[in-house]
């Protein structure tokens, strides 16, 4: 049977509910595993979609506290959910007519998947959508002081390697970078060059304008080799 | 003449480490020891491991002209003789002996390493890739080959690196 699935802001809820029996209602906290990179092996994480298009996103980790970022609104179209981690710039569509929440992602130069279970866990949208947090992230951009290129590692060169690294970590109101993690790594040979070059990054101070501790954001670099013959 | 102990130029060979030289596309397995004239050619292989390049080619054209040498005994030699020049900075005259040591032996590994230099030293790096591919073909783990496609990579790949900020 085909079904015109649209949705208009106002009925979002509704809509959902009259095909409740044929597809999944995404709305809720989801436990997901997000898979596709073999050198990280899978990650944690918990989505939670709310009625005002807002997705939160909390990394599973049982030794930190549980905090929850707002990553893009979401959208239904045709049966399928897409939103966007755009700390990563990652596309995510999950497929509506499954039994369990999932689908796949993509970045510019990567595809994975992910899956999830439903949890009963409440989170308070209220709070991380509140507008001054927005307006923290569109207003006052975090703008790099000084950019530090990494070096291409010589024997990544030699050999002919490409490869890519993804950082994510914090920024202080001194615009220091603290507490870096690597969310993708494609080979161990490019990450002391990576982490080089961020930790001599510094970012503009923004403590005066911006009542945080620290502001999260993520770096990725992506080294290629061109052939010059 | 008492012949030269092929285990005691390995040995050597592996002990004096001449990692920068070009007599290290030159290996001493090949190195023709026993039976008549291949004192010449043993010698030879040794002054060029040696760095010696002028007395290596000249012992080895003394053993490829005085004595008749076996096709495979010939086609190693013509393969030092190219690695010789090569190693002398005489890539044009380094390539004919490589290619005559090919035509006699086709799977001689060593011969296209040697010539795969060669086109390296006149920074003709796509012909060099081509010969070090079908050394590689032929002996992938061979440390000479992984060698020279590293200062192949070097100077024929230009790296850079794309930075992305997300916020």
């Amino acid at each position: 049977m085909v079904i015109n699935f649209f949705l208009s802001p106002f009925s979002v809820a509704q809509n959902i509910r009259s095909f409740q029996s044929e597809v999944i209602n995404p709305l809720g906290t989801w436990n997901c595993i997000i898979y596709g990179s073999p050198d990280l092996g899978n990650e944690n994480y918990s989505f939670s979609f709310a009625n005002d298009y807002s997705v939160l996103v909390s990394k599973n980790d049982a030794e930190e506290e549980r905090l929850w970022q707002n990553i893009s609104p979401w959208v239904i179209n045709d049966r399928e959910l897409f939103f966007t981690d755009n700390r990563m710039a990652r596309d995510f569509r999950g497929d509506l007519n499954r039994s369990n929440l999932g689908g796949d992602w993509r970045t510019s130069n990567s595809v994975g998947g992910w899956w999830c279970t439903r949890s009963d866990e409440e989170v308070d949208h209220s709070f991380y959508n509140n507008n001054d947090n927005q307006k923290v992230g569109i207003i006052i951009p975090l703008i790099p002081e000084i950019m530090i290129t990494p070096a291409y590692p010589r024997q990544a060169h030699r050999e002919g390697l490409e490869g890519r690294a993804v950082i994510c970590f914090e920024i202080l109101p001194n615009g220091e970078i603290i507490n870096p993690e690597f969310l993708e790594l494609s080979d161990e040979i490019f990450r002391a060059s990576s982490l080089d070059a961020l930790m001599s990054t510094k970012f503009k101070p923004w403590g005066q304008l911006v009542d945080l501790e620290s502001r999260p954001a993520c770096r990725s670099y992506m080294y290629r080799l061109d052939y010059a013959y | 003449m008492r012949p030269i102990n092929l285990v005691w130029i390995i040995t050597l060979f592996s002990f004096l480490n001449i990692s920068d030289s070009i007599a290290q596309f030159v290996d001493p397995q090949k190195t023709i020891v026993g039976g008549s004239g291949n004192e010449f050619l043993s010698a030879a292989s040794f002054a060029i491991i040696m760095g010696q390049y002028d007395e290596g080619i000249r012992l080895t054209h003394l053993g490829l002209t005085r004595y008749g040498p076996s096709r495979g005994d010939r086609a190693a030699a013509l393969s030092n003789l190219c690695a010789a020049h090569a190693a002398k900075g005489e890539p044009d005259t380094a390539i004919p002996f490589c290619d005559e040591s090919m035509d006699i032996n086709g799977r001689n590994w060593r011969a296209f390493v040697n010539r795969a230099y060669s086109y390296y030293l006149k920074n003709m790096l796509s012909e060099a890739t081509s010969d070090l591919d079908s050394a590689a073909s032929l002996r992938p783990d061979a440390r000479q080959v992984i060698q020279l496609r590293g200062m192949i990579n070097e100077r024929g790949l230009l790296p850079r690196v794309i930075m992305e900020d997300h916020q």
